[in-house]
């Protein structure tokens, strides 16, 4: 049985899987800063939370 | 010389005018006819000539797609890609046309709802406005845009578990679970404030 699944260690894995986040806008590629970097991170593991518990039901 | 031409008033010489005064002449003809096609100059390739005001020859270039920034709540760029994202302004219309796909960072979290380019009229209010097309892994699915207010214009999923079909908001799993790959694109319009 694996290790429970937190917003905590969502962010903690997306964090060391994507050590920096480039965007591309319209082709142009923009590094995030490191707030929209951690808003990045955050709501992607937000979005997963929801998406867990939605299966679970 | 007093002989305006009957619309734009540009000053011509008169018969009597003395042929030594008509370089001078000319210079003020030519000059209020440059002054009066200014607003014509400038413009890019199928730009239309739009009025700023009521006043004559009050013109400007526009028609033109012009990129904005993709901005808005319920979703995150993150490592996302904007393929699309782009308005153009004809007369009091704002025609709008969005392609975002989400890659690894990039979330869902709630309702998409995008920030308008241009502030809208606040009758539209609640209005649909044009539709999404939303692709997540091998199916497409339909969605409707609405304004919201007159900054914000919210991106819905249609639901077709009723007898009718309705809107339901878009979220972490509507229309299905969002992922890496998956893509929303947009079109509508509205009338500019």
């Amino acid at each position: 049985m694996g290790e429970k699944i937190t917003r905590e260690s969502l962010i903690a894995q997306i964090k060391k899987e994507n050590p920096k986040m480039v965007a591309t806008i319209e082709g142009e590629k923009y590094e995030l800063t490191p707030e929209e970097y951690e808003e990045a991170a955050t709501n992607w593991a937000e979005m997963r939370i929801q998406q867990i518990e939605a299966e679970s039901k | 010389m007093a002989n305006p031409t009957t619309n734009f008033g540009w000053v011509m010489p008169v018969a009597a005018d003395l042929v030594t005064n008509l370089p001078a002449q000319f210079n003020t003809f030519g000059q209020g006819v440059d002054t009066s096609m200014a607003q014509l100059l400038g413009g890019s390739t199928s730009a239309i000539l739009t009025k700023t005001s009521a006043t004559n020859m009050a013109f400007t270039w526009s028609g033109l797609w012009t990129s904005f920034t993709l901005a808005g709540t319920g979703f995150t760029i993150g490592n996302g890609i904007t393929h699309y994202c782009k308005y153009q302004k004809v007369g009091t219309t704002c025609n709008v046309m969005v392609d975002f796909q989400l890659q690894s960072t990039s979330s869902i979290t709630g309702n998409i709802v995008l920030t308008l380019p241009l502030t809208s009229t606040s009758a539209q209010n609640q209005s649909n406005s044009g539709v999404c097309r939303y692709t997540l892994g091998a199916t497409t699915y339909m969605g409707i845009v609405t304004l919201a207010s007159t900054t914000t214009a919210s991106l819905s999923a249609i639901n077709a578990s009723g007898t009718y079909a309705s809107s339901t908001a878009t979220s972490a799993t509507i229309p299905a679970t969002w992922a890496n790959g998956d893509r929303f694109r947009v079109a509508f319009s509205y009338e500019v404030a």
